[in-house]
């Protein structure tokens, strides 16, 4: 058994390839080259811009369709919460591992990316719990409680191994943590600052590219929520590569070993600290990149020679980075939608995993579905690149309305291209790391 | 949306285009090679006809030896190119059911008997090869595309 062999994937194969360097080489030139276009495009107005031009478009479903995805929603939720407890234990013949993790997470995330929060009315966890509350929510917590959560989900994602049974009793404590903390502190106030798909999708949703909302940064924890979507993706990402792996086993483990004896003796002792340091790296992430978000605002604001507190700027830029952060995800598992999102379509007919065929559909797309890998590279850069564009766009139009005249936007805007081109470089250099299968 | 932007979107598509037709490399001319070595230059050898006829070679052949749930012998990375033939060959010292994710192949291992998995790569990708009763992971099966 190989050290890193016992964490599998949350659930889902990827089949990916380490996209390849001249392709990692372009989508870097090109990042860096369009940031210059959107600047030209920005110095070279006729007029400054004091509002962003409203291009949203607002939809409002219609009552029965809300209605029925709201049922929708709360029969899944039963649903993925009995299978677990009484169907198979395969995870690829048991209906709630990829309705959870790829029908709920990815695509639900890819849902809002377009359209705007759409989970906020189908919340399952909303539906049924209500209530006022007995506390009034401590505000200065901030959405600290949703962090945490947030990251003990990655962490449950990534190293939890997680089967369809301990998905089921995961998902029924977050039911009754969900019926508890309504209870406590009400139901506003839960589903803003602690239920933490709430704020990640409410996050996405403001970058949507349709109906957008105007939902503002305000406190410094959403900030670090914003960043841990970018770190811990990253983070996801580079735990895979030689270059991490290697850091472990040729220099920590190397330097352990007096302590702990080497790896075939202690393999207990050395597998539990390979299991914290990977957790520490997971945890302090966010704060990494904190720190390098701050230094470039600072430097964006003496810049634009701008009177405005540094903590009012990183929380009125922080929203422009969630681009770049929807990218990461997108090309890191956009196409387990493609490989294992459609198997839920045969899982529907047997959702327990028992041969039974309720709707016909059991027998369909049974053949393997799998992406070619050079079409993948060339999507996952593009789309690396789009979110670029995107994020340096955005921040352009934040800088205008913040420093009023066009010339210290720009200037303050050289700075944050500098922090762009680094998340994003850092996105590129990731997907064209050579990938490791274990120690 | 104003005609402006639009300037800038063209503007913006043809330098992403520039740049990847400079960056792009040349398809590599894999077969030229071949068909010149094949042209014999001086007197050809006489090939004795009763030799039986040698089965075609296959594109790329991986050899693992496994001995009590580890691998004692093989390649650590498995690289094929779309369109090759692939073979895998385990030999165990238990009996186990070798397995190739995302083309989903399965064939069982009797114990010290070599089994066998040959197929066309028509799939680019990375994909896991394990052994599933003892959970060893052989390694992956790198499919670069065309």
């Amino acid at each position: 058994m190989t050290l890193l062999g016992l964490f599998a994937h949350s659930f889902g194969r990827i089949y990916n390839l380490p996209v390849p360097f001249w392709l990692y080489v372009y989508g870097a030139a090109a990042a860096l080259a369009l940031s210059f276009v959107v600047v030209a495009y920005f110095v070279s107005a006729p007029v400054t811009p004091h509002a962003a031009s409203s291009h949203a478009i607002s939809f409002a479903a219609p009552r029965w369709l809300a209605l029925c995805a709201r049922a929708l929603s709360v029969c899944a939720l039963g649903l993925c919460i009995a299978t677990g407890l009484f169907g198979t234990s395969n995870p690829f013949a048991n209906f709630n591992m990829t309705c959870f993790w790829i029908v709920f997470v990815l695509g639900c995330t890819y849902l809002c990316a377009l359209f705007g929060d759409v989970y906020a009315p189908i919340n399952p966890w909303r539906i049924l719990s209500r209530g006022d509350g007995v506390v009034l929510y401590p505000e200065r917590l901030g959405y600290w409680p949703a962090l945490a959560l947030y990251v003990a989900f990655i962490w449950i994602e990534l190293f939890g191994g997680v089967r369809p049974f301990s998905l089921s009793v995961a998902l029924f404590a977050y039911t009754a943590l969900n019926a508890v903390g309504v209870g406590v502190i009400g139901a506003r106030d839960w589903f803003r600052y602690c239920e933490f798909f709430s704020v990640f999708f409410r996050l996405i949703g403001r970058v949507a590219l349709l109906n957008r909302s105007d939902f503002q940064i305000e406190r410094m924890s959403l900030v670090v929520f914003a960043l841990f979507m970018l770190s811990s993706t990253a983070f996801d990402g580079l735990r895979d590569t030689v270059p991490w792996v290697n850091l472990f086993s040729m220099h920590l483990a190397p330097a352990l070993t007096p302590l702990l004896g080497t790896m075939t003796q202690s393999y207990p002792a050395m597998h539990a600290f390979y299991v914290g340091w990977q957790t520490f790296a997971l945890v302090v992430s966010p704060f990494v990149y904190l720190g390098v978000y701050a230094i470039f605002i600072a430097a964006a604001k003496s810049a634009a020679r701008s009177d405005r507190s540094l903590r009012e700027l990183m929380l009125r830029f922080a929203f422009t980075l969630l681009p770049i952060a929807l990218a990461y995800n997108v090309t890191h598992y956009y196409t387990l939608l493609m490989t294992q999102g459609v198997k839920i379509v045969p899982l529907v007919s047997d959702p327990f995993g028992r041969g039974w065929n309720l709707f016909g559909t059991a027998d369909w797309l049974r053949a393997p579905i799998i992406p070619n890998a050079g079409i993948v590279w060339h999507v996952q850069v593009a789309l690396i690149v789009l979110g670029h564009i995107a994020s340096v766009y955005l921040a352009h139009v934040e800088a205008l309305r913040l420093f009023g005249d066009r010339r210290r936007a720009t200037l303050s805007q050289l700075p944050m291209l500098g922090l762009m081109i680094l998340f994003t470089t850092i996105g590129l250099w990731i997907l064209a790391q050579p990938i490791q299968g274990g120690i | 949306m104003k005609p402006r932007a639009l300037w800038f979107i063209v503007l913006g598509l043809v330098v992403a285009a520039i740049l990847f037709a400079w960056l792009r490399p040349p398809p590599d001319r894999a077969p030229a090679p071949a068909v010149i070595s094949q042209t014999p230059t001086g007197p050809s050898v006489p090939i004795a006809p009763d030799v039986p006829v040698a089965p075609p070679p296959v594109a790329s052949s991986f050899d693992f030896v496994v001995r009590n749930g580890a691998r004692a012998a093989g390649p650590v990375a498995m690289q094929a190119k779309e369109g090759d033939d692939v073979e895998i060959k385990v030999t165990s010292d238990q009996p186990d059911e070798l397995h190739v994710h995302g083309y989903d192949l399965h064939t069982p291992l009797k114990a010290n008997e070599p089994g066998t998995l040959y197929f066309k790569a028509t799939h680019s990708g990375r994909f896991d090869v394990e052994l599933h009763r003892s959970g060893l992971t052989l390694g992956a099966l790198e499919i670069q595309p065309k």
